[in-house]
């Protein structure tokens, strides 16, 4: 979320309304950087005209499984029979369902998966289209607030550390400009650093707190009230609603109810995590235009460079946050 | 209308399929004009991201 | 009052009862909705002048506009000068003819994907300021494969359909070539091509919304995308209001043309 890193290149972010635009744009060559869907990722590395390598995380966990508040499920065994919302076909949600499914032994057609589009899964739900979706955030809590939905599961308790959304850089700028891409992993690390670990009595640069001086006022700045929290998690929702033009409220309970909701910590990449997505999308079929076979072999090498992420860069500016004036009683 | 097509050239000078032609091209000069002014930033001097970084608002 | 005035009045009364009874509808219809259900007039109202005093809406029309604009002329330019040829000769028509009948029916957001990949990295500069990106480029590709079709449709029909003593006459005064092209066959079709012109137009506008799905970060298109991910379904609301707005003063500019080019062929419509 950060735009600036420390050594001071300005990093843009470009807001995609669907995952295929932002694909396309990466193969047409518009695009080098983007967050995308972990198995989408693998499926790009392997079979994509324009080979990319996932180099960071962009968050863990932040999934959860919804169902309808009234409705009798306090387990994945009760959605047997049941339809399904998932976000994409090449999404980790995807697996995750698949994993559930051979942990409670359900056979294929015991559950049936429907592609549909995030923003519109609280009102699928509500119309009664599925019996339950899976989704990141914040379309998970979208439902809970709006009183007709209930979390299942979140992804900590199921299927810990849960990756959703990985960053990838195109092969031409790894190979071209090292530098940059170490520069933007290290910039995202520390962000997330942040974001969990980060000081609570010291705000990032840009931000004020709507009873300071007018004086403080900067460019570009996001004014916002004491009273929605300073927490490096809460100053986050504010810059996360400029960005993304959500409602930081939304983003405050998403950040917040219980702060394990999702997690920026960790974003390093493990063999392991992405060995266990990769069994999953073999078997699911996603690389069935170029299957993995012994004479042509895809791994954990082939579609992550871990190199850029070694060391963590220095966190955002910061200043403390300013004193309550006493009002006098 | 006829005023309007008049500003762009009087009716004894040129035909007016000229005329119409001429008003499509003046039209895409300066939506141009203020494309570029108002979303690419051409009259203010923006320092441009050497990397964009693409994203959807979902976790 | 003179009876044409009345007429007027009238025409400007029923219209706006119509409006105030469908705005009327669509509040007891939405009646109690929030910003993430379907909203009312009010809703969409607030969120209008939201984008507006924010400054994104002006932003976003222009760069519809824009797009629209550079597709829809750039299938004028292409179109008309073809339309023309084929409607002149027969056997070009017969050699064109169905291929285009062909390309026709299928949408334009079809060929979002190839749009994007087409354009790739075409980056166009002027004078070191970016006129367009490749987002843009593609987008008026599509509107452009919109407009294109209708446009070489219509022109070549209004040419094979001038009538043959125009072209007799104009014979019999020694007239041929380039002269007769710009004296006679365009003057002659241009009432007819101005009324496709004006269809192709419409169908460009309407493509707007689809053409804007690929990545594109302005635009009322892009703005209803973005705002239906983004759970603000009155800017949603709000941005399509804008869109037919900017369509009807679109269609209507392009009405006086046409009525333009029907007086000063002594006609006039109905």
């Amino acid at each position: 979320m950060t735009e600036h890193s420390a050594v001071g290149t300005q990093f843009d972010s470009r807001r995609y309304t669907n995952f295929p635009a932002m694909v396309e744009d990466i193969q047409a060559g518009n695009l080098d950087a983007g967050f995308v869907l972990a198995p989408l990722a693998m499926v790009l590395a392997r079979e994509g005209t324009r080979p990319v390598k996932i180099v960071h995380l962009g968050h863990r966990d932040g999934t959860c499984i919804v169902v309808p508040k009234d409705a009798p499920v306090t387990s994945f065994a009760d959605l047997r029979g049941k339809r399904i919302a998932i976000p994409h076909r090449y999404s980790n949600q995807r697996i995750l369902i698949e994993r559930l499914k051979d942990q409670f032994g359900f056979r294929d057609q015991d559950v049936t998966l429907i592609d549909f589009p995030p923003p519109e899964m609280p009102a699928g739900l509500k119309a009664g289209q599925f019996d339950a979706y899976i989704v990141g955030e914040p379309h998970a809590a979208r439902a809970e607030l709006e009183g007709f939905g209930k979390i299942l599961y979140f992804t900590k308790d199921i299927w810990p550390d849960f990756i959703s959304c990985v960053l990838v850089v195109t092969q031409d700028l790894i190979d071209d400009e090292p530098e940059l891409v170490r520069e933007l992993v290290q910039g995202i690390a520390a962000s997330g650093k942040w974001i969990d670990e980060g000081p609570k009595d010291e705000l990032v640069d840009g931000l004020v707190l709507d009873d300071e001086p007018p004086s403080v006022a900067k460019e570009r700045r996001i004014v916002f009230s004491r009273s929605f929290g300073t927490s490096p998690r809460m100053q986050a929702a504010q810059i996360g609603g400029l960005f993304y033009g959500q409602p930081p409220e939304l983003l405050r309970y998403v950040l917040s109810q219980p702060p394990d909701r999702v997690k920026y910590v960790d974003l390093d990449l493990h063999r392991a995590d992405f060995e266990e997505i990769q069994g999953y999308a073999e078997r699911l079929g996603f690389f069935a235009k170029r299957p993995v076979t012994t004479d042509d072999p895809f791994g954990f090498d082939d579609y992550c460079d871990g190199r850029f992420e070694r060391t963590v860069g220095p966190t955002p500016h910061l200043r403390p946050v300013p004193e309550e004036e006493a009002v006098p009683e | 209308m006829s005023r309007l097509l008049d500003l762009v050239g009087s009716g004894a000078l040129m035909r007016l399929s000229t005329r119409i032609a001429l008003g499509f091209g003046l039209f895409l000069c300066g939506i141009t004009m203020l494309h570029g002014g108002l979303n690419h930033g051409w009259f203010s001097n923006r320092v441009r991201a050497r990397l964009v970084v693409g994203h959807l608002p979902v976790t | 009052m003179r009876p044409k005035a009345v007429t007027r009045l009238r025409t400007v009364v029923l219209g706006a009862i119509g409006v105030s009874l469908f705005v009327l509808a669509w509040h007891l219809a939405t009646l109690g909705n929030g910003i993430t259900g379907v909203p009312g007039p009010l809703l969409t109202w607030h969120g209008l002048v939201e984008l507006a005093t924010a400054g994104v809406l002006w932003k976003n029309i222009v760069a519809s506009v824009f797009r629209v604009a550079w597709g829809f002329c750039l299938a004028v330019a292409v179109g008309i000068p073809l339309g023309t040829w084929m409607g002149w000769k027969a056997n070009v028509a017969q050699a064109l003819n169905p291929t285009i009948q062909l390309l026709r029916p299928i949408s334009p957001i079809a060929w979002i994907p190839f749009a994007v990949i087409m354009f790739g990295g075409v980056n166009v500069g002027l004078l070191g300021r970016r006129l367009f990106d490749a987002a843009d480029v593609s987008a008026a590709f599509l509107i452009f494969l919109a407009s294109f079709f209708p446009i070489v449709t219509a022109t070549s029909s209004a040419v094979r359909g001038i009538d043959s003593k125009y072209i007799r006459s104009a014979a019999n005064f020694g007239v041929t070539g380039k002269r007769l092209f710009t004296r006679v066959i365009l003057p002659a079709a241009l009432p007819q091509v101005l009324t496709g012109l004006r269809l192709a137009l419409g169908i460009a506008w309407v493509v707007i919304v689809a053409a804007e799905m690929l990545g594109v970060t302005s635009g009322l298109g892009f703005q209803v995308n973005d705002s239906r991910n983004n759970l603000r379904m009155d800017y949603v609301a709000a941005a399509m209001l804008v869109i037919g707005s900017v369509g009807l003063l679109l269609d209507t500019g392009m009405s006086l043309l046409e009525t333009q080019a029907l007086a000063r062929r002594g006609m006039s419509r109905r």
